[in-house]
């Protein structure tokens, strides 16, 4: 009779579950109202529905076991993401062997990260996010336990921005590990990180690192507000984090920079930047930014004062140079010709009398070659790179000349404009230079000087009026701040630019002062 | 899409259209559309009036030709008649506007003054009528540059452009290298401009002649390009006398152009050379009952180049005596300059301006008929030659004791 009744009951319970099931299917419920839905302590209920969300989900698993006082326990997570031998270590053997069910989520809530669990949405999230998840019968709640074995690579060069002396260490795809190497820079509690999840299927972890004190307190607020308006399916990479939350999408310039060194982002974060870590992103999104650090590259603070003060002039150069060269050339040439010295005159004109384009056309020519050659470098297969390289060198340094369709006046200076563009230190906004440079070639070709000057203005008025989160893009030459103008063009050693940033208003210093060193003035 | 607001549009339409309106959109022109002068000569038709305007047009496309490839690499191809990098061609017209037309009828190319190196008038061009109506055209003229060099032809200009420089690749390549070279005269166009406008300063030019050489061995080129003397000219743009080589270096002292030459000193022990290291010239005027007085002093340091004379360069006293004699020298030059210019009643010194500036007063009396005056007016000329070093040896070729 005993045994009848609690069939029975069992039944009863089944045909709900069932029900249940079936309602949702058929969309008599709302699936709003299952995220809501608090775990009622019916463990096959329970079963049932996570199993439904799972459902064609070859790596979604489930394991019952039977606890020592006789209740039925069942273990949910997806095969792929879990390591199951620590599973098993400190899941099942603990549930087999353990007595009470509070003493032993107590115990492994202590030796292991868990979560307790409410809702039906929780479990199944927590699932997706490669927890093992599990619950008892009768028990209101279920346990997240951490035990999850993501694929990822260790610790690498920082493979694009190369330095000869400074950290080598770069980020990687792994957050918790991206993590600890900007907290192993930063030891102390001041460095904050803020989490978010960004992406209604991908769930990504998002973190906005900065450090209390320095970064300004409604600067941290203003980012997170515009992480969290985001509203998007997945994200893959913080370059999608970046059209979203930047001030001016639609400017060609990015008005945030990424960065894959671990120190370049500490960096940021001590001028009172903060930084945004993303999920299965290898690098870091650095904001606010200003124009000015397409000059600037890591290693210029840990080489010589001098010497790195003069490669940023020189890189002002070569920005220049990227942009301007060959619109430069195509003026003079066209336009104004008695600013050239008469023998150039002469040899230009000779290397271009049998060119049967105007200079514009060539120009635009060699440049779209060169950039065919660029693209395709990154594409081919890697053994292949060399025979593109010897193509690129024949077919554009050499034959093109010998055929006429190009000066060699005009592949030297489109090549240079190459190189400069290469040296410049950040890739994203080289980019922007990159692709500037065709309008002001065209511009230079109908208008001479004039039109270049003109769509300089153009760049200039625009870059003016960029702001990055708030903070004037061209700071600090426009609007000018003497204090920072020490680490701007040049940089000025360590001791003698004591002032961060202009966006860390709240807490400017950064040293103290009077510290260059001097020698004793008796000898020790 | 980005929006923008009907105003920022409007701003927008506005400055591309300015812009594509306002700058001569398509005036562009190729290197290899022009035909660049490199020099230009102005003569006297044989017959009838007008100008015949002869221009030095670079040929680039003939400069790597020969197979040597490179500028001016044709080293064996310099003893040919014609210079491989340029060629000639000639109009005839009453104004140097029209001629300028004629010759860009004949050009294929669209002529490009911008590098002209040199201007060449013949000298009979400077006898017959003035050259101030050539230079109005010169100075409006936006595409010649003002610090091109003037000179004056002895004989026809048209032969100097056909001569055969060595080592350049032009006439006008070679004519401004020459003039650059410090012993020689250099006027540009705008210090002929100011000369010829200016009150109290006479215009000069340097002369420049065609010499043929007998060929002595086939690397000897048969006709050379030389600097010779200067021209002056008076206030009507008129030549008014040549002056020799030797005469000319008077004229620079005074002119203070001097910068490098070799001074022969007479010594009574026989000869010796000094090298011009720097020199200056101060022009001053003094106001005497009979009127102004112009005071000239030279100063100058020299090095000892050639000691034919075999005095003692260790004795002290001996630097004294090739003073005073080296500043006699000097003097002796700029006395003979003097002379010419007073004989031909120009002034190219600028004896006038120096009472302009020291005797304001006089000088307005005096300017209506300065031509007249400057035949008459007398100079004072003091010379100063510091006499600095001997060389990297003293007495080399003396024996001790001699």
């Amino acid at each position: 009779m005993q045994l009848q009744l609690a069939a029975h009951d069992l039944l009863d319970k089944l045909t709900a579950v069932v029900d249940l099931v079936a309602a949702l299917r058929a969309g008599l419920l709302d699936p709003r109202w299952l995220r809501r839905k608090p775990l009622g302590g019916n463990l096959d209920e329970t079963l049932a529905l996570v199993s439904m969300a799972y459902e064609n989900t070859d790596d979604f698993t489930t394991r019952s076991v039977s606890c020592r006082d006789g209740r039925r326990a069942v273990l949910a997570f997806l095969s792929g993401t879990v390591n199951e031998k620590v599973l098993d270590r400190s899941v099942i053997q603990p549930l087999k062997s353990g007595g009470d069910v509070q003493a032993l989520f107590a115990r492994l809530h202590r030796a292991q990260p868990t979560e307790t669990l409410l809702t039906m949405g929780d479990v199944v999230e927590r699932i997706a996010a490669g927890k093992a998840v599990f619950w008892v019968e009768d028990e209101p709640r279920a346990l997240a336990v951490k035990v999850a074995r993501f694929s990822k690579r260790s610790v690498n060069r920082a493979g694009n921005e190369r330095v000869i002396r400074g950290p080598k260490d770069g980020f990687t795809e792994d957050l918790d590990t991206n993590i600890s190497l900007v907290r192993r820079r930063i030891r102390s509690p001041h460095l904050k990180f803020v989490a978010l999840k960004v992406g209604d299927f991908s769930r990504t972890e998002v973190r906005v690192a900065y450090i209390e004190g320095i970064a300004r307190a409604s600067l941290v607020e203003e980012i997170v507000r515009r992480i969290r308006r985001i509203r998007i399916d997945g994200v893959l990479d913080s370059a999608q984090i970046e059209e979203f939350v930047e001030d001016n999408p639609w400017s060609i310039f990015r008005q945030s920079v990424w960065t894959e060194r671990p120190d370049t982002a500490v960096g940021g974060l001590l001028e009172g930047r903060v930084a945004i870590l993303v999920d299965n992103t290898p690098t870091a999104l650095v904001v606010p930014s200003t124009f000015w650090q397409i000059i600037q590259s890591a290693e210029d603070y840990y080489e010589s004062w001098f010497a790195a003060s003069a490669l940023r002039y020189l890189r002002f150069f070569f920005l220049f140079a990227a942009l301007l060269l060959p619109a430069t050339y195509v003026a003079v040439t066209t336009f104004h010709q008695s600013m050239l010295p008469p023998t150039l005159l002469l040899t230009l004109a000779n290397a271009r009398e049998r060119v049967p384009f105007p200079a514009m056309i060539e120009a635009l020519i060699i440049e779209l070659s060169f950039e065919i050659l660029r693209e395709a470098a990154i594409r081919v297969p890697q053994y292949l790179t060399q025979a593109v390289s010897i193509v690129g060198a024949l077919v554009i340094g050499s034959a093109a000349i010998q055929a006429s369709i190009a000066s060699a006046p005009m592949v030297i200076v489109v090549a240079m404009t190459g190189i400069a563009n290469f040296a410049l230190p950040h890739f994203n906004q080289a980019l922007a230079v990159r692709v500037l440079r065709f309008p002001l070639v065209v511009l230079a070709g109908i208008l001479g000087f004039y039109g270049l000057i003109l769509g300089l203005l153009v760049i200039l008025v625009h870059a003016a009026g960029l702001r990055s989160f708030g903070t004037p893009f061209l700071q600090p030459a426009a609007p000018l701040r003497w204090r920072n103008v020490g680490d701007f063009m040049g940089r000025l050693p360590w001791f003698a630019q004591p002032y961060r940033t202009p966006s860390a208003e709240t807490n400017p210093v950064r040293e103290a002062p009077g510290q260059q060193p001097q020698p004793p003035r008796v000898a020790p | 899409m980005i929006t923008l607001s009907r105003r920022r549009r409007l701003v927008w339409a506005t400055v591309v259209a300015t812009s594509l309106v306002a700058s001569g959109c398509w005036d562009r022109v190729e290197v290899n559309d022009l035909a660049i002068v490199l020099a230009a000569a102005v003569d006297v038709p044989e017959e009838g009036s007008g100008y015949e305007i002869t221009v030095e047009l670079a040929q680039p496309a003939a400069l790597n030709a020969g197979g040597g490839g490179g500028l001016g690499g044709s080293s064996g191809g310099m003893s040919t008649t014609q210079s491989p990098g340029a060629i000639l061609l000639t109009a005839r017209g009453a104004s140097w506007g029209q001629v300028l037309a004629l010759l860009q009828e004949r050009a294929s190319r669209r002529l490009e003054w911008s590098h002209l190196r040199a201007i060449v008038f013949s000298v009979e061009v400077a006898r017959r009528t003035s050259v101030l109506p050539l230079l109005d055209f010169l100075s409006r003229f936006r595409q010649i540059h003002p610090h091109v060099p003037v000179l004056v032809a002895d004989g026809r200009a048209e032969d100097v452009l056909a001569a055969t420089p060595p080592l350049e690749t032009g006439v006008g390549d070679f004519l401004r290298r020459l003039t650059r070279q410090r012993p020689f005269m250099r006027v540009p166009l705008y210090e002929f401009f100011r000369d010829a406008y200016e009150p109290g300063i006479d215009p000069v030019a340097p002369l420049v002649k065609v010499v043929q050489a007998a060929p002595v061995a086939s690397r000897t080129i048969p006709s050379d390009v030389r600097l010779d003397g200067a021209a002056l000219f008076d206030q009507r743009g008129r030549l008014a006398a040549t002056l020799s080589d030797h005469v000319t270096r008077g004229l620079l002292w005074l002119r203070d152009m001097i910068t490098q030459s070799t001074v022969t000193v007479r010594l009574p022990q026989g000869e010796m050379d000094l090298e011009l290291l720097n020199a200056a010239t101060r022009l001053h005027a003094e106001r005497t009952p009979g009127g102004p007085r112009i005071r000239a002093e030279f100063w100058a340091e020299d090095d000892i180049v050639d000691n034919r004379a075999s005095v003692d360069l260790k004795d002290p006293t001996t630097y004294a005596q090739i003073s005073r004699v080296a500043a006699e020298e000097v003097i002796a030059r700029a006395e003979e300059a003097i002379r010419e210019a007073q004989r031909a009643g120009v002034d190219p010194f600028g004896f006038g301006q120096a009472i302009h500036r020291d005797d304001p007063e006089d000088w307005r009396t005096w300017q209506a008929d300065w031509p007249a005056r400057m035949r008459e007016v007398p100079v004072d000329l003091t010379a100063r030659i510091d006499v600095r070093r001997t060389g990297i040896t003293a007495n080399a070729t003396l024996r001790e004791g001699r």
